[in-house]
């Protein structure tokens, strides 16, 4: 394995996707432990498609796919907050629609707009080897603003996730700081599709997470442990796809599925 | 303390509580008993200023009550640590003190200390680092009454504190609020009678009205009456079902 490692950090473009695997993992660990512990997976999944409608309609109108889709994950994530806390009833049939519906507008656009295509591809499955400076900057820059607004706002996100009722009566407007937790999901989310795929940002999301949450005693410790593995199967990940000649963003989520099998199974058979 | 006048609410066309008129002096420790669905909750959730009153109206400390004051502390009736909640029993206390201190940041070391006193004193001092979702239900209902107290409340507010522990659980809950009951007003739903008519001082019987005694006022024909105004309402209703 460590000439492997090596020849692939030999070569430029390997070292970018490691790079890129690593500041989506921190995004992931971070934000993954909200939607872990808020149990809002379906949301982000419902967010992360449902941006291929900002995508579509940015190409067709000659924009900026990255725009459309921040644009349109902030939306989406304001509806289903708004409506979360309108009818809880229905709230996952809502998410569905939203989901599909989404996708639909965006298969519309792209089903117009001649030559883009191809690219929805690489919106599902990423194109993590060909990650750009440019896409590495933008990246480092949003990891730093996740870390500065979990900071600020730790214990009111966290008095949220644990006890919404509890936080209103101590004056915590937890409307608004839902909402805002959303928008930060939806925009790691938005982010992660540009450059890993919608497959391997929602792989990345939930199961470094999930697996942490077992391990640890605070939320912090769980974001730090999700961050770890997250980098751990990305490294993985990317370690077997290289020589092989496998598509990256695959071998990742299967890494990180064989992990999380492991580790249920494994409490399965302590019960 | 608490004032409430001709205090009337529902939840559309059901009326939940009419007419209800209470005043909690400070020192007081009072028990609320009635059915469920008699409003019981409900009328905790108006003190914390959760619902706004329909009619009447309610003072707690002189005002109106709003969300956000750190002299009411709440312990509600049961509440589930979310499954993959990584979070330890100090932490759990120190979300009591988002009302107070500073709005931002992580909690500090100020804030670690408070809560670790809190929990001594509840006698579980040695669970602070235990993760909440691997305590026992009375170990956890105690977090609870660390979380709500570690503000320094006047006022506590609990909803039926000991309804899903074990009975050597629930006295020790209840030995526990007795003692609390010296230094803070307390305001508290039970279905435990024995324990509201030896250890409280005043009683209010929640039914849709409201019936307040002391506790030597507190007879079996008064028990009786409470619960029975429910039975009639059953009653009535089925009799209008045939329409």
């Amino acid at each position: 394995m460590p000439t492997v490692l090596e020849s692939m950090l030999m070569s430029g473009f390997m070292r970018q996707a490691a790079l890129a695997g690593l500041l989506a993992s921190l995004a992931c660990g971070i934000m993954g432990a909200y939607v872990v512990i808020r149990r809002i997976s379906f949301i982000a999944g419902g967010i992360s498609h449902a941006v291929l409608a900002g995508m579509g309609c940015a190409v067709f109108f000659h924009g900026s796919p990255l725009w459309g889709a921040a644009i349109s994950a902030v939306l989406v994530a304001l509806v289903i907050g708004w409506l979360h806390q309108r009818t809880r009833e229905s709230e996952d049939t809502l998410i569905a629609s939203v989901w599909t519906v989404g996708m639909a507008v965006g298969v519309l656009f792209i089903y117009k707009t001649p030559g883009y295509a191809a690219d929805l591809f690489s919106y599902i499955f990423g194109n993590i080897l060909l990650v750009s400076g440019a896409d590495l900057k933008a990246m480092a820059a949003f990891d730093v603003f996740i870390l500065v607004s979990v900071f600020a706002f730790y214990r009111r996100f966290m008095a949220v996730c644990y006890d919404e009722e509890f936080a209103r009566i101590q004056g915590v407007s937890t409307r608004a700081v839902y909402m805002f937790l959303l928008c930060l999901v939806a925009l790691t989310v938005v982010l992660l599709v540009q450059v890993v795929g919608v497959i391997l940002a929602m792989a990345l999301l939930t199961i470094p997470a999930a697996i942490a949450s077992r391990w640890t005693t605070s939320l912090s410790g769980m974001m730090a442990l999700a961050t770890v593995l997250g980098a751990l199967f990305t490294l993985l990940g990317l370690a077997i796809a290289y020589p092989l000649d496998l598509p990256a963003g695959a071998t990742v989520v299967l890494i990180a599925g064989a992990f999380y099998i492991f580790f249920a199974l494994g409490r399965l058979s302590q019960r | 303390m608490i004032e409430i006048e001709h205090l009337g609410f529902s939840y559309g066309d059901q009326p939940v509580l009419e007419d209800v008129c209470i005043r909690v002096e400070p020192g007081d420790f009072v028990g609320l008993i009635g059915p469920n669905g008699g409003g019981k909750t409900t009328l905790l959730k108006l003190i914390l200023g959760l619902l706004q009153p329909r009619e009447g109206r309610i003072r707690v400390f002189g005002v109106a009550p709003t969300p956000g004051s750190t002299r009411v502390g709440w312990v509600p009736q049961h509440h589930e640590t979310p499954e993959h909640f990584p979070v330890s029993a100090q932490e759990v206390v120190m979300m009591g003190l988002l009302g107070c201190g500073r709005r931002f940041g992580p909690f500090g070391r100020g804030e670690r200390g408070q809560a670790r006193a809190i929990l001594e004193r509840l006698g579980i001092g040695e669970l602070a680092g235990r993760r909440m979702d691997g305590l026992s239900g009375g170990q956890r209902q105690r977090v609870l009454i660390g979380r709500a107290l570690v503000s320094r409340p006047e006022l506590l507010l609990l909803d039926e504190p000991t309804a899903n522990v074990d009975p050597k659980a629930e006295g020790e809950i209840l030995d526990l609020l007795k003692d609390l009951g010296r230094e803070v007003t307390i305001l508290m739903v039970s279905h435990d009678l024995g324990f509201v008519s030896a250890h409280v001082n005043r009683v209010a019987c929640v039914n849709v009205h409201l019936a307040c005694h002391t506790t030597a006022g507190l007879t079996g024909e008064v028990i009786e009456n409470t619960y029975r105004r429910k039975l009639d309402l059953v009653i009535h209703d089925h009799g209008a079902s045939p329409h």
